[in-house]
């Protein structure tokens, strides 16, 4: 509750600074907020409980800040850092859309926390609303233009279905709050199961989660809107917006529509969307020979592979999820990174560009190393271990879903190994890349995450998550 | 299906108006008539609402929808001069898949409907739509939620100021900045 | 009519029947329509079929929530109108258009 008040509060101040004519630089005050606001988390996780004065001032507050909304919270804020730190020091930030992008965080953070509809549909729209402005804040490039309609369009639209979705579940069950959701879906199964109205919604609640993770068949826009946006708005959508996504998904299914009568109902359809998003994703990215397209393919195929921590038991699963979370912000953020410096060199981000790229840098070839064998889920990554928990808990309920999923790695690694092909064996002289100091000590946290994570699992699965919802 | 003949009379008229205004807003090849028959739409959508009892928002529907989303909706057509009859419609192809698509979405609801209407249980309560209830409710329950709303308007102004503000580069553009504020 | 006749004399299911039919309209039209506007119109009539479907199950239900959720829904829809224009505006200054079709810088 801290984190996200403080986030909004340093969003308005933010905003209010940029008022003046002078020109200040905002950035290290919005990273000191995000950090500020990372602090509060291991405080709420001790205390684990609400303070009481919220429970005072507001009787009935539609969130709950246990310890895993507070684990969703601290990877969307160390994913957002990562974004703002590495992206902040050449790029034109106007107060506007750091602002914005606070903003957005906030979303973000509701999404990790909701206990009623009304809030997961705010969160929702909290969190898109100011990315439909970022995504075209380039106002006088056509394909950033292209990727704000786009992305707007379809945003809109599956917020449409949502909704309905809302609505057909809230007929069949008459509540929107999840715990008494919760409640009344096993009640009904005396009544002769869910009614259609609740399995219609509860489909329609699914489609409209799956367009803003990007799961097949619901993926089509992400590719377009992903290259056209600018790097750092492509960054967040990856990272951030998807995390987000998934904590809503994950404490939605398996908090409102967890028994097992409801269970049965929505997982087979979910199951067969995770394969086909994990077989697409990676073939559609063989097929890519730009790099910002092919990072849009593999952050499809990464979302299917989340969506088995949706499908597996919550309790094991749950870890397993935030490791992933983890590996893939830290490595999303190093291979984006390493992809505006040389799209600003070279002007695009064909394959071709990446030519020569390890030689001429090495400590940044170094990084692209373990970013992309983070990604491919290679040993000693926090990817593999991420892959690893993950297949795991899938295993006993989905084996035919997780031999998909590992099939997928597989074909993964090939387009992985392209990258690294153009970067490390080609004869062609780099550009050399300097990092500025700012960038290196971010760049040194996504590799100390990625390390630290791939080598000693334990330190986040270990924590204790006395109730998860 | 229920039989016609047993519906009240202004339920059905308000219906059929409705969704011939929806067709239409669909089918015109006009924005402008678009717009207008979406108005007409509301209207009637909130005499719907009028006869659920939902009185609060009925008026709502009308000051917000029709009111103030459509009256944005009709400047911009207006500031663009978009009235030409201009937009080539998509080929046959598009308009038996989109037509398609929306049937078995209304068959798939209808068939979920069918099974399950009978659950719901009946005990309307008369005040329940009206403002002082709604009121309390909003002001104590979902005081939250009505807090965040403000986050969401002020995002959605500060981002559509971002985008309509011209750069200080580009002088050439028409006068149409400033015009996105709710 | 009396105001409370309407709940004897009309079936819930009715009122889902409408705002279904409202609904797949709307759908219908973001697939088939090209023009940005009309396209962000059909979305518009879209959420209307949502908030009709709550609140019939509202006041059938006599239960307020429903009805909050429409106001809140009505909220949203008025934040993304206007973004929703601002970017519409953005693009036809560069684009001179509001075709959607016409939007195919981005493929492979």
């Amino acid at each position: 509750m801290r984190s996200l008040l403080l986030i909004f509060l340093g969003a308005i101040a933010i905003l209010f600074a940029g008022l003046g004519k002078k020109e200040i630089r905002m950035l290290p005050w919005a990273i000191a907020l995000l950090l500020g606001a990372l602090v509060f988390i291991p405080m709420d996780w001790i205390a684990n409980e609400q303070p009481d004065w919220v429970n005072h001032i507001v009787p009935y507050f539609m969130m709950v800040f246990d310890r895993s909304a507070l684990a969703f919270m601290a990877v969307i804020i160390i994913a957002a850092m990562l974004v703002l730190g590495l992206f902040g020091q050449r790029e034109i930030t106007g107060s506007d859309q750091l602002g914005l992008i606070l903003f957005s965080l906030c979303g973000a953070l509701i999404l990790c926390s909701f206990t009623h509809m009304v809030m997961l549909f705010l969160g929702i729209e909290a969190l898109s609303i100011p990315l439909f402005v970022l995504a075209g804040s380039r106002k006088k490039d056509l394909r950033s233009n292209e990727a704000a309609i786009k992305y707007f369009l379809m945003g809109a639209f599956s917020t449409a279905i949502f909704l309905m979705g809302c609505a057909f579940v809230y007929g069949g069950t008459g509540t929107l709050d999840l715990s008494v959701m919760q409640r009344v879906i096993p009640g009904s199964a005396a009544m002769g199961g869910m009614t259609g109205l609740a399995k219609t919604g509860v489909v329609l609640l699914m489609t409209g989660l799956c367009f803003k993770i990007a799961a097949v068949p619901f993926h089509f826009w992400s590719p377009d809107v992903y290259e056209g946006s600018p790097n750092r708005t492509t960054l967040f959508m990856a990272t951030v917006v998807k995390i987000a996504s998934f904590s809503a998904f994950f404490r939605l299914f398996n908090f409102a529509f967890s028994s097992p009568l409801a269970h049965g109902n929505w997982s087979f359809v979910l199951a067969i969307l995770a394969a086909a998003t994990i077989l697409v994703g990676n073939i559609g990215a063989l097929a890519q020979r730009n790099l910002k397209r092919t990072m849009a393919y593999s952050s499809i195929a990464h979302a299917g592979y989340m969506l088995l921590a949706i499908l597996a038991n919550p309790l094991e699963s749950f870890w397993a999820l935030i490791v992933y979370s983890l590996a893939y912000a830290g490595s999303s953020a190093v291979v984006f990174y390493i992809l505006n410096k040389v799209q600003e060199k070279k002007g695009n981000t064909e394959f071709e560009s990446f030519n020569g790229f390890g030689r001429a840098n090495r400590w940044l070839g170094i990084l692209l190393i373990l970013a992309l064998f983070s990604m491919a889920g290679i040993p000693v990554t926090a990817g593999f271990a991420g892959k690893f928990l993950l297949f795991s808990a899938a295993f006993t309920g989905f084996k035919w879903l997780v031999i998909v999923a590992l099939l997928g790695s597989a074909i993964s690694i090939a387009y992985y190994f392209r990258v690294f092909r153009h970067a490390f064996l080609t004869e062609a002289d780099g550009d050399i890349i300097k990092p500025e100091w700012q960038d290196s000590v971010f760049l040194a946290i996504a590799a100390t995450v990625l390390l630290l994570i791939g080598i000693w699992p334990a330190l986040i699965t270990g924590l204790q998550l006395f109730e998860l919802h | 299906m229920p039989e016609l003949s047993k519906i009240p009379w202004p339920f059905l008229i308000l219906s059929f108006i409705s969704i011939l205004c929806a067709l239409y807003v669909v089918t015109s090849n006009s924005p402008i008539r678009s717009v207008l028959a979406l108005i007409l739409t509301f209207f009637s959508i909130s005499a719907h609402y009028v006869m659920l009892n939902a009185q609060f928002l009925a008026i709502v529907n009308l000051i917000v929808y029709a009111g103030a989303i459509m009256v944005l909706f009709l400047f911009v057509l207006m500031l663009l001069n978009l009235n030409k009859e201009t937009e080539p419609l998509k080929s046959n192809k598009w308009l038996i898949g989109a037509a398609v698509s929306a049937g078995l979405l209304l068959l798939v609801f209808t068939a979920s409907i069918q099974t399950s209407s009978e659950h719901i249980m009946r005990h309307p309560e008369a005040g329940t739509g009206l403002v002082k209830s709604l009121g309390k409710v909003l002001f104590t329950d979902y005081l939250v939620p009505f807090e965040l709303s403000g986050i969401l308007f002020l995002a959605a102004m500060v981002g559509a100021v971002m985008l309509g503000k011209r750069d200080a580069a580009n002088e050439s553009d028409t006068e149409i900045t400033g015009r996105e504020e709710v | 009519m009396k105001p409370d006749s309407i709940f004897h004399t009309v079936e819930i299911s009715h009122y889902i029947y409408l705002s279904c039919v409202l609904f797949c309209i709307g759908l219908f039209g973001v697939l088939f329509r090209r023009n940005a506007i009309v396209l962000l119109m059909c979305i518009e009539l879209m959420l209307n079929a949502v908030n009709l479907l709550f609140t019939a199950f509202s006041s059938y239900m006599g239960d307020s929530s429903g009805q909050l959720f429409v106001f809140f829904v009505m909220v949203v829809a008025a934040a993304e109108a206007a973004v929703g224009l601002a970017i519409l505006v953005m693009m036809f200054r560069n684009t001179r258009t509001t075709d959607v079709s016409f939007l195919s810088n981005l493929k492979g």
